[in-house]
């Protein structure tokens, strides 16, 4: 399988509010799926989630490269569970303890029947892919004023996986790219 | 462009893709014989399809030069010019062009052919007589003199008495505004009479792009049986738009155009050479890569951004239907699932038995099996596409090395899974590319040494036990051990002493070895930086196994072992901590148990188990994992003797679950590359076990030095086995019955054992009372004790009375290598003898000889006719049919005589007397529907049963085969089902 390096087109620093006239490049769509991992909060476009599975088993892969939690039976199909921090690049990540939610991404075929692919689908595999977190906030539209994120060197952050934080009146959230996130990341190949 | 415009263009492509691999092969056969005629007539009409297709998108590039090779190859055809390696080399050129412009339609018109057009334009003009057909078809009618006229289909069309019609289509209104799709309506046109030609003003269409709101007018030339009034109805077309050709003037027109006849002498060919300077850029053939469909052109459209249209599979309609009945029965399945379910829900007073659970799983899962069966049989394709390919890359690759180099291919028709042709493709060409570079040997030394001077190589694909067998075979100069152990020295792969002691086999094998190369410079053909060991890792990445064969100064022969399939395997389940494993059974050997009292020995720092006197490395897949060491030191657990290649070796498990045939999946993008897996796979349960990749664990952890290398020592071509089921039945003795021979195998109380008359029987619920046989009774065995409580019966197939054979344990399927058995220890009624089966003494039991001797006369046809008295004619013309029928029946009947042709069967027929002819369709001088059509003409054979054998499985093709008279039709050759047709024909035939 080929590894896309492409990285989706920049954030735009300031997102219109919804109603207005939609920006040709945009990064996601206009409703986020927020999450929460270890205190901190994340988002990601709706468009591209398929389902949300409740304490899933996990397979553990021995010997696998830290971002890969483990496999997922989802009827029938084996789903590779990625770890976020470790996706993230934290350096303090720690594999949590029981998995409480898996978020299931959509595959490249099936974003592609959707009427407005996000812009970044394209680097979407076959493959299923989910991401481990704890807890499953709300899906919110508004998303008002976007921050750069923290410097990488402090947090060890991949930022291609990152679109930017979100101010919100209930904390910051950490916009995820979702495809850049949901590719290998650079130098993690075993 | 539109949706509907763009698949039909994906149709196009398809389907040209297919006439320009035709093209391809046939050239090269064209090189050898190049009269042919059929030849010449299937080369003709490849390009003039893919031109005529072509015409209908308006794609001129494509047209133009298919066009000119048309013209060109109409002048060969008709014997005006020879086609010598220069003019094949231009048709091979040209048709490189083609499939460059095929593979991208729409930018086909970037693509120059000029140099091309321009050498076979030249040969074209240097021809006077044979100039484009325009020239001759002055006598014509005007609106007949744009067609580009095979005389030929004319000709055969007015002596059957059919018409002529030029019929005017409009693209836009006639075919779209209908809702059809242009290869729709061409086909359906196709299948009312034969289409001659297709003329479109291509000037004015201007492409596809243009929305150019003219429509398109495309005149057919036509010839068919219809009248005028019932032509237009079924082309719903207006009456002005059809135009009848006065046959007269057709047959005036014919009078001048040469006749076409094999044994007619042909005109003097023009000499290509003196013909046309052809520009040498033009004619060089390109021998990398041949397989890419942008071969030959330098053009940058290989790296177009255009993304490759998801891959297509073309299966049967039939398959399909029977796909969709199950999917059927699945649902059906399901509902009564959910009914059940539902009767649970609401009363749970149904006792659970009353509820028909039991019947719908069965049921279920009866369906389950069909369906994988079925979408296997859609996985496989025949292995002659990729087989072919390999003459066009033998004959360029002779050219360039200068040596003479003839290709045979055998069974074709043998069938691989998708995944696997793909695999294959680059080992397969690596392999034919060293045969004829290292293998083949220049003309003179062959001369010299007194071989042929031209050099052989021989592809064959074959299935044998349930695997295939991929051989590429020359009769060059051989391994040369000697050389093979002095070069690796010399490469500093082996210290001399070591390779002192190596066999020839184990020298052999040096080729595989990385860094290995025997050729003195590495050529530009064979040395591209890949060498053996990539294609050894490729094959095994498919599950197969390469050997070597060689005799110096005979030859060659590498032959790959694949897997049917890779989709599903089967697989011992394997468990340490908590985890659960699947390794491969192909590569399992045996397991052993080990604990306090067989210790695995600690050996310099690796650990070795003591096998039946052989020291074997053994991995510990719990370290190797980093997984918690389980209670290690001498504690129980499992040693699995894995074969990987010619290595053995040991892996340490903690237990051993269960076999099961796995369906593969493979591992998502984050997991690609790890080492240690291979694919991931669902159990029973719905647990995931991964599955091992078993060279990945292996790599780099096994001692350089050791008895691993053992296996080589062993016979390297494996003779074809067959399946045979090990059991006991209450003596030391392992008996064998071929599984072939078994229809279902019962556990059964051995309590039900009437005893009538000094015989055993078994009443059955629904079915006859079963007499049953024991093998102690019958056999020169020991005396049994009394039998356990629950017995196993096997219940044989193919044999009319009710009976079954006692088998007290039934220990496991085994292959029986051919000849592994010795027939001549023992000899007794109802014995084939004995062999050596997983290290034990077994005994190969003759079902028919055993039911002789217990009483039960050879199994008789239900009707009456009798098995042992009956003939057979099979007639077959290929050497390996007549070979594999002949081992399908030797025994089974009577007697078998052949003959290898319709013509010979037919002579036969009249001096001998058979009961049923077995027959090969296609086949020469007499082909199979010929000799059928004169059998049932004469009322001597009108009531004979003919079984047909045919690769060709088309609904057309059984129709046609019913239609002859054929009883039955068998499309691919299965032993077991050739017997059972042989049965029910002459049990129908009986009665």
């Amino acid at each position: 399988m080929d590894t896309p390096r492409r990285i989706a087109a920049p954030p735009e620093a300031t997102l219109t509010p919804r109603g207005s006239p939609v920006a040709p490049a945009r990064v996601a769509g206009d409703q986020l799926l927020t999450f929460r991992t270890q205190g901190r909060w994340y988002a990601c476009d709706l468009l591209w989630v398929r389902e949300i599975l409740r304490q899933p088993a996990i397979t553990p892969v021995d010997r696998a490269p830290p971002v890969v939690r483990g496999l997922i039976h989802l009827r029938g199909q084996i789903l590779t569970a990625l770890d976020l921090e470790h996706r993230l690049g934290f350096k303090s990540a720690s594999s949590g303890g029981e998995a409480e939610r898996c978020i299931v991404f959509k595959t490249g075929p099936e974003l592609a029947r959707l009427a407005q692919p996000p812009a970044d689908s394209e680097l979407a595999g076959n493959d299923i892919i989910g991401v481990v977190v704890d807890h499953i906030g709300d899906i919110i539209a508004d998303r008002g004023t976007l921050l750069p994120p923290p410097p990488d060197t402090i947090s060890g952050l991949d930022h291609a996986c990152v679109a930017g934080v979100l101010p919100r009146p209930e904390g910051l959230i950490t916009l995820l790219n979702t495809g850049a996130f949901l590719s290998v990341p650079s130098g993690s190949a075993p | 462009m539109s949706t509907a415009e763009q698949e039909m263009l994906e149709l196009f492509v398809q389907e040209a893709r297919e006439h320009l691999g035709v093209l391809e092969t046939d050239l090269v056969s064209l090189e050898a014989n190049p009269r042919d005629a059929a030849l010449l007539n299937r080369l003709f009409r490849a390009v003039h399809s893919v031109k005529g297709t072509a015409g209908f998108f308006g794609l001129t590039a494509i047209t133009e030069l298919a066009h000119v090779m048309e013209s060109v190859m109409a002048l060969v055809r008709d014997g005006r010019m020879s086609a010598g390696p220069e003019l094949i080399n231009l048709f091979l050129a040209g048709t490189d062009k083609l499939k460059a412009m095929v593979a991208a339609p729409e930018r086909s018109s970037d693509i120059s052919s000029l140099a091309e057009r321009e050498a076979l334009g030249a040969l074209l003009r240097s021809d006077p007589p044979a100039r484009p057909a325009v020239a001759g078809n002055e006598i014509l009618p005007l609106y007949l003199r744009a067609f580009r006229i095979d005389p030929e289909l004319v000709r055969t069309a007015l002596r059957s008495g059919h018409h002529v019609y030029v019929v005017q289509l409009r693209l836009h209104a006639d075919i779209e505004l209908k809702g059809q799709g242009i290869l729709d309506y061409l086909r359906e046109v196709q299948s009312l009479g034969t289409l001659i030609d297709t003329a479109t003003d291509i000037d004015e269409i201007g492409g596809l792009e243009s929305d150019a709101p003219a429509d398109v007018v495309c005149s057919l030339l036509f010839a068919t049986a219809m009248e005028p009034d019932l032509l237009l109805g079924a082309f719903d077309l207006p009456a002005d738009q059809l135009v009848q050709a006065p046959s007269a003037a057709l047959r005036d027109w014919l009078s001048t155009q040469p006749v076409l006849a094999p044994a007619a002498p042909p005109a003097p060919p023009a000499v290509i050479a003196a013909a046309a300077p052809v520009p040498a850029p033009a004619a060089t053939p390109v021998t990398t890569a041949p397989e890419d469909g942008t071969t030959g052109t330098a053009h940058p459209m290989a790296s177009s951004a255009r993304t490759k249209p998801d891959e297509t599979v073309r299966i049967s309609v039939s398959l399909l239907d029977a796909l969709m009945n199950l999917a059927g029965e699945m649902v059906l399945g399901r509902n009564q699932l959910l009914r059940v379910a539902e009767s649970r829900r609401e009363g749970a007073a149904t006792p659970a038995e009353s509820d028909g659970l039991g019947g719908i799983i069965q049921g279920i899962s009866a369906v389950t099996s069909d369906l994988q069966r079925t979408i296997m049989r859609a996985r496989l394709q025949p292995v002659g596409g990729l087989l072919g390919r390999f003459h066009r890359v033998l004959r360029d690759l002779g050219q360039k090395l200068g040596k003479e180099i003839q290709l045979e291919t055998v069974g074709d028709d043998v069938e691989l899974d998708r995944a696997l042709i793909e695999g294959l493709s680059d080992p397969l060409t690596h392999l034919v590319r060293n045969a004829a570079d290292h293998g083949i040997e220049p003309r003179e030394e062959r001369v010299r040494a007194g071989k042929a001077p031209a050099g052989r190589v021989r592809i064959s694909a074959a299935h044998l036990a349930g695997r295939v067998q991929i051989e590429v075979r020359d009769d060059g100069r051989g391994l040369d051990p000697a050389r093979l152990k002095a070069k690796a020295v010399e490469k500093g792969l082996l210290t001399p002493e070591q390779a002192e002691r190596l066999g020839e086999a184990e020298a052999w094998q040096l080729i595989f070895a990385p860094g290995f190369s025997t050729a003195a410079v590495v050529s530009d053909v064979s040395g591209r930086g890949v060498g053996m060991d990539v294609v050894k890792t490729n094959i095994e990445r498919l599950g197969g196994r390469v050997e070597i064969e060689s005799v110096v100064g005979r030859g060659t022969a590498i032959i790959i072992r694949l897997p049917l399939t890779l989709a599903i395997i089967p697989a011992l389940i394997v468990g340490c901590d908590d985890r659960l494993f699947a390794v491969p059974q192909l590569n399992l050997v045996e397991i052993v148990r080990t604990g306090p009292e067989r210790p695995l020995e600690d050996f310099g720092g690796s650990r070795l188990l003591r096998l039946r006197e052989e020291l074997l490395p053994v991995l510990d897949l719990s370290s190797l994992l980093g997984l918690p060491a389980a209670n290690h030191a001498g504690a129980s657990g499992y040693v699995l003797i894995l074969r990987l290649d010619r290595r053995r070796f040991g892996l340490r498990v903690d237990r051993v679950a269960d076999t099961e045939e796995i369906v593969v999946k493979p591992l998502g993008r984050h997991l690609q590359g790890t080492t240690f897996y291979s694919g991931a796979t669902l159990l029973g349960q719905g647990r995931i076990a991964l599955i091992l990749d078993l060279a990945g664990l292996a790599a780099g952890r096994l001692p350089v030095e050791s008895n691993a290398a053992r296996d080589t020592t062993r016979t390297v071509l494996r003779p074809p086995a067959e399946q045979v089921l090990l059991f006991r039945d209450g003596t030391p003795e392992t008996f064998a019955l071929h599984i072939a021979n078994i229809g279902r195998i019962e556990r059964i109380s051995s309590s039900r054992i009437e005893r009538i008359g000094g015989q055993d029987f078994l009443r059955q619920e629904n079915g006859p009372t079963l007499r049953l046989v024991r093998l102690q009774t019958h056999l020169p065995v020991t005396q049994p004790g009394p039998l356990p409580d629950e017995i196993h019966v096997i219940v044989p197939r193919l044999v009319d009375q009710p009976v079954a054979i006692v088998a007290e344990q039934i220990i496991d399927a085994a292959e029986l290598p051919v000849d592994a058995l010795d027939s001549a220890t023992l000899t007794a009624q109802g014995v084939l003898g004995t062999a050596s089966i997983n290290g034990a003494l077994t005994i190969v039991v003759d079902l028919y000889g055993l039911l002789r001797s217990a009483g039960l006369d050879r199994p008789a046809i239900p009707g009456g006719a009798d098995l042992a008295s009956c003939r057979i004619l099979l007639a077959e013309d290929t050497l390996f049919f007549r070979e594999a029928v002949r081992r399908a029946f030797t025994g089974f009947v009577g007697a078998l005589d052949v003959a290898n042709d319709g013509e010979e069967a037919w002579q036969r027929l009249q001096t001998g007397s058979y009961d049923v002819l077995v027959t090969d369709l296609e086949m020469p001088r007499l082909n199979g529907f010929e000799l059928v059509a004169r059998l049932r003409a004469d009322p001597r054979f009108k009531q004979l049963p003919v079984i047909a054998l045919s690769a060709r499985d088309t609904p057309e093709f059984h129709e046609r085969a019913r239609g002859a008279g054929i009883n039955r039709f068998e499309s691919k050759f299965d032993r077991e089902r050739l017997r059972l047709a042989l049965v029910e024909a002459l049990s129908s035939s009986a009665s």
